[in-house]
């Protein structure tokens, strides 16, 4: 059984790498290793026309990168468990925006098809965003390659009674690099 | 709760200069000791099972056979052995379809197999443990396994322990692919990158 017993939070446990520029300056990344294997991540500073962020890990400085969450703009908190122990952590965070249409729906047995035109000349790919019926806003559900005007969504009970749109995603400014260490 | 994405393909470039031009980290992934090492492998196609390169493909929706598309990794029989790759399901019109494999090659056989539905579910075949929802069509996702012979296997999703499993001593080794489960069908085409193992 692995220790999980919480430790006081220390400046000490959060060491951001420099910022790319001043612009990301202004949107910290912050980290803090909760427990010995869980880091707790935050972030400010979201500007007007940012949809939301897309959030990265590595165990190495130079990557590979991996996605672990495209987060709405909502959302300013993402919590990394049980992690590797005795093992370095690299995190960044990447704004999104871009406008948004309604797509063409049809539903399937299994799920739901959707078709959209492409308006855009220098999207970095396509969001499929969904609000539940209880929900007050979107969430990205799935993103496709750029050029796509196409996916098809599995969904799961209660999903075919959202409300879908499509967002062409354009990625922006990239915040700091937080690095932590896990415990043991 | 956190919003699920089904799929995501996008790509980001590092900006920092000074990231660019720092010394490249050691690998270090649980406690340290690890040597990196580069075993040998063969490929296995049957079936409707094609490979190119390092993306892997069941061609054909048959639910019995051998449908199979994998690279096969060297025999170990003891110590620490960690496994590392990225896998990106580009298509899967099927489902229940395996993507790695701890073999127990003198025992009973897949003693770890981490397979996929259709609708992204990542499952441990043995047991069914759920893992993760991540593996959709479009998503990366990282695995790590780490195997210590005569002791215990663990997963890991995108860095964060899903499935721990005790371990028997004996002859072991590492595939990863896209093979048809039992109760599995294709098509289905896999796409795996960033292979990398450590022992210790």
């Amino acid at each position: 059984m692995r220790a999980r017993a919480h430790i006081a939070v220390s400046a000490a446990l959060i060491l951001a790498l420099p910022a790319c520029s001043a612009e990301t300056r202004q949107q910290p990344l912050r980290g803090v290793l909760t427990t010995p294997t869980d880091i707790d991540l935050d972030w400010t500073g979201t500007r007007p026309g940012v949809a939301g962020h897309v959030l990265e890990f590595a165990t190495e400085e130079a990557g590979p990168y991996t996605v672990l969450d495209h987060l709405p703009r909502q959302v300013s908190t993402y919590r990394h468990p049980d992690l590797m122990p005795h093992t370095t952590f690299f995190y960044r965070l990447r704004a999104y925006r871009g406008p948004v249409t309604r797509p063409v729906r049809a539903d399937l047995p299994d799920g739901i098809r959707f078709t959209w035109t492409d308006d855009s000349a220098d999207e970095d790919g396509f969001l499929l965003e969904m609000r539940r019926k209880d929900s007050g806003w979107y969430e990205p559900v799935a993103v496709v390659d750029p050029e796509v005007t196409g996916t098809t969504l599995r969904t799961l009970p209660g999903e075919k009674q959202a409300t879908f749109r499509i967002r062409a995603l354009v990625l922006g400014e990239q915040s700091n690099v937080v690095r932590l260490t896990s415990g043991g | 709760m956190l919003p699920r994405l089904r799929a995501l393909t996008v790509t980001t470039a590092l900006c920092a200069t000074s990231l660019l031009t720092a010394p490249h980290a050691v690998a270090e992934v649980e406690p340290g000791g690890w040597q990196s090492v580069s075993p040998g492998h063969s490929e296995q196609e049957r079936g409707c099972g094609r490979i190119d390169g390092l993306t892997f493909r069941l061609t054909c929706s048959t639910a019995s056979g051998d449908q199979r598309a994998e690279r096969r990794y060297a025999t170990y029989t003891g110590g620490t052995r960690q496994f590392e790759g990225h896998f990106r399901i580009t298509g899967l019109s099927g489902s229940r379809i395996s993507l790695k494999q701890t073999f127990h090659e003198s025992g009973s056989g897949p003693y770890f197999m981490l397979a996929v539905e259709r609708g992204g579910r990542l499952y441990a075949v043995h047991g069914g443990t759920t893992l993760s929802h991540a593996g959709t069509v479009g998503t990366t996702v990282r695995v790590n396994t780490v195997h210590q012979v005569g002791a215990e296997h663990r997963t890991y999703i995108n860095g964060s322990l899903k499935h721990t499993y005790a371990s028997p001593g004996g002859s072991f080794y590492d595939k990863f692919g896209a093979y048809r489960t039992n109760s599995g069908s294709g098509p289905a085409t896999v796409e795996w990158s960033n292979i990398r193992f450590w022992r210790k």
